[in-house]
């Protein structure tokens, strides 16, 4: 039983399962895809750790990595989620997390970056999952 | 055609500063880092001299959102984008730096030898100079980041090296972010944004130009949901701070009188205007010349940019001959041979068609069965909830046009096989702008009368609307519906078959509609589509077979779309020329309507 945010980021199985419940999203992606996610004040330290989901042939798997900087990521999309934005998905693990990313996304609380071009990511198998999250995808100029 | 708009001072479009192409922001950008551009840059100067107005030139560096032939952009530092469009980040060196401020010098003094009068330097939506200035994008720890101060740094080094090589009668203007509607990415706040302002007055330049937001703000900035005026605020602020520094500002803001008032008011000193000159390049002639009933004007669509970070050239909704002025297919000219012209369908397809016709000295009667103008949108006015006004301004535009050039609008006909037998011959040539309608063939019959409607009936308000509804159909049509009921307090639920809704809609505009139906908590069922619509409720099942049952009082057919062809055979031996235009050829848009009636109309 995890009760801390810490605890929560860190529990590999809680985050298998929620990846888990949701197969289709990933399902067109290619081998080796890869999502990560960073608490935001892990952000400035040079040795913070960063979950990441990784493609493997039959699923999604859940990994952690050391994270020290931009240049040095090798994710294609990278999410800097802020202690509210944990704090609802660990609350909101057993519903719909999903959805929950996706408000915080708008919301501000989780921060996206695209580490690769609208093609790549496209080839890679993205859709469903940027679309699921609700990134803009395509627009610029509001 | 620019030229001749009749403005004070012309901008012409920003030229990139650099051989590599880093600062290259869109397709077909101009370039002005060698001489050899000079004959096309000496000709726009010449012609903007020539209607008498002062002629400058911009040079966009785009930063993070160039180098869009290469495979990356430059920025002050590493900081991914979060818009998948534009190319992953390298930082720049001190050394790099110092090469740019000479190239944007470089490129003034090109621009002044050309002829211009002076240069302009943008950090509109969040080129270079906008990267070096945010704390978003510059998180460098040289004495280029940091501080206000120092994040300024490069902007005076531009300003001083442009002053510099174009000398002291050479204005430079520069165009600075009032607010950067970036504060969920850790961007500059308006305070910061002024302060940086004051720091370019500080500096010398000789104007300063207002802007708003940047290409991946999470909030709308220069869309037709944001009301004319809206940012008039900062153009304010930015007048009371740097009160002996011209400032102009003209962000969303397309209606001449509103601007002229706010000069008048002491808001800011200029109106700048792109967008409502793209829609009407007679605007400010019809404002002169008190006409400004026969003006058409920016609708905020943003198929402008929307086409031009496609890769592609851009064009205007309601302007279809902008980019082709110099193309006579595109033209009103007189015809040839007069003729005696039936259009069928008041909508915007029909009268632009009728309007460009008219022009030419054709005689245009037009025939709509409604009891108003429009076409369907009429409907989309209704029930619009980013900007009513500024769509139902369009059809107020058309009555005025049909009036003043006298062409004849026959109401309530629905002309059919009969009609056109009665007429036969009075016509020489006949255009079906009937628009479309729902293929209710693929919708199951409902066992209670009354309670399928179809969406055209629901826009004009012929039918009423129950308290739970379901929408079948989530592209533009049943979306702009649920959106408006919702807001009436209806309960509204969107059934498409498609993965995805908003599948019609414009790149620009789609998030618009995905955040407003999560804003308003309207439930859609996608991948779904209708089985039985029975007594109190609708069964919809989705790809895996589930069914699900949704209660409705009112169910609004609004997909899927489909063509009203059928006058097309019928009339085929009826008159000598027979078109069609618009959605009633294939179901699109306002945009296609418009364009193909006013090439119809400039062509027959
Ligand atoms: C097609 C298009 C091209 C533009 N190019 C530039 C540009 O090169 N440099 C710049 O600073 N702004 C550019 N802009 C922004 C406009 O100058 C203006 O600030 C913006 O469209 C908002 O004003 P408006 O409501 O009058 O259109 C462009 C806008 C459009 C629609």
């Amino acid at each position: 039983m995890v009760s801390t945010i810490g605890e929560m980021f860190l529990d590999a199985q809680g985050w298998q399962t929620i990846l888990d419940r949701r197969p289709e999203i990933f399902t067109d992606m290619l081998q080796g895809a890869s999502l990560g996610i960073l608490p935001k004040k892990e952000l400035e330290s040079t040795g913070g750790t960063m979950l990441i989901w990784i493609k493997q042939v039959d699923k999604m798997a859940v990994f952690y990595r050391p994270f020290t900087g931009f240049q040095n990521t090798s994710v294609d999309l990278l999410m800097i989620a802020d202690d509210v934005a944990l704090e609802s998905l660990h609350s909101k693990a057993q519903e719909n997390p999903f959805y929950e990313m996706r408000e915080q996304i708008r919301n501000g609380n989780i921060l996206y970056y695209v580490m690769k071009t609208k093609n790549e990511l496209l080839d890679l198998g993205y859709e469903e999952l940027i679309d699921v999250l609700g990134i803009p995808f395509l627009g610029a100029c509001r | 055609m620019i030229a001749g708009t009749g403005c004070g001072i012309i901008t012409n479009q920003g030229a990139y500063p650099d051989p590599l192409g880093e600062g290259k922001s869109y397709f077909r950008q101009i370039a002005l880092f060698d001489d050899k551009f000079l004959p096309q840059f000496e000709q726009i100067a010449g012609y903007i001299h020539d209607n008498g107005a002062v002629a400058i030139q911009q040079i966009l560096h785009a930063g993070r959102y160039g180098g869009i032939d290469l495979g990356y952009c430059v920025q002050p530092s590493v900081v991914p984008q979060t818009l998948p469009h534009f190319r992953q980040p390298r930082e720049v060196s001190k050394e790099q730096i110092k090469a740019m401020v000479t190239q944007h010098a470089e490129a003034a003094k090109r621009a002044i030898k050309a002829g211009f009068d002076g240069t302009e330097i943008t950090s509109f939506m969040g080129y270079l100079l906008a990267n070096f200035n945010s704390k978003f994008t510059n998180r460098r720890t040289d004495e280029y980041g940091g501080s206000v101060e120092n994040r300024g740094r490069f902007m005076r080094e531009l300003i001083y090296a442009i002053k510099e090589a174009q000398g002291d009668d050479h204005p430079l203007i520069v165009r600075l972010n009032g607010a950067e509607l970036m504060d969920v990415h850790g961007g500059n706040t308006e305070d910061e944004c002024f302060e940086l302002m004051k720091m370019a007055g500080d500096a010398g330049v000789d104007m300063i130009s207002v802007t708003v937001g940047w290409q991946e703000a999470p909030e709308s900035s220069i869309g037709r949901d944001v009301p004319p005026g809206h940012w008039n605020r900062l153009a304010i602020r930015a007048k009371k701070l740097l009160p002996n520094i011209p400032i102009t500002f003209g962000v969303r803001l397309p209606n001449p009188v509103m601007a002229n008032q706010n000069i008048a008011d002491g808001e800011f000193d200029y109106w700048e205007v792109c967008r409502p000159m793209l829609a009407e390049p007679e605007l400010l002639h019809k404002a002169a010349e008190d006409r400004l009933d026969e003006a058409k004007h920016c609708l905020g669509c943003m198929n402008c940019l929307a086409r031009l970070f496609r890769d592609l050239p851009y064009l205007c909704t309601n302007n279809p001959a902008l980019g082709h002025e110099v193309e006579p297919e595109y033209l009103i000219t007189p015809a040839v041979v007069k003729k005696k012209i039936m259009i069928i369908g008041a909508g915007p397809a029909g009268i632009e068609c009728a309007i460009a016709a008219t022009k030419r000295g054709h005689d245009v009667t037009i025939y709509d069965k409604s009891d108003s103008i429009g076409g369907s949108l009429v409907g989309y006015a209704a029930y619009d909830i980013a900007n009513k006004a500024d769509l139902q301004s369009q059809i107020s535009y058309y009555q005025t046009m049909l009036n003043k050039l006298g062409v004849k609008v026959n109401l309530n006909t629905d002309v059919n096989p009969k009609l056109m037998r009665s007429i036969l011959h009075q016509y020489d040539v006949a255009v079906l702008a009937v628009g479309a309608g729902v293929d209710t063939s693929v919708i199951p019959v409902p066992e209670q009368e009354g309670v399928l409607v179809l969406a055209a009936d629901v826009a004009r308000g012929k039918v009423n609307v129950g308290q739970k509804v379901v929408v079948l159909g989530g592209g533009k049509i049943g979306l702009t519906l649920a959106e408006g009921l919702t807001q009436e307090g209806k309960e509204v639920t969107i059934v498409e078959k498609e993965k995805r809704i908003a599948g019609d809609v414009i790149p620009t505009w789609k998030w618009r509609h995905s955040s407003w139906v999560d804003q308003l908590k309207i439930k859609t069922l996608t991948l779904s589509k209708p089985i039985k619509i029975g007594v109190g409720g609708v069964t919809v099942v989705n790809d895996k077979g589930e069914e699900t049952f949704v209660e409705a009082d009112t169910v609004i057919a609004a997909s899927p779309r489909k063509p009203n062809q059928e006058l097309f055979q019928e009339f085929e031996f009826m008159v000598d020329e027979l078109h069609g235009v618009g959605d009633a050829m294939v179901p699109r848009g306002l945009l296609q309507a418009i364009h193909e009636g006013y090439r119809l109309g400039v062509r027959i």
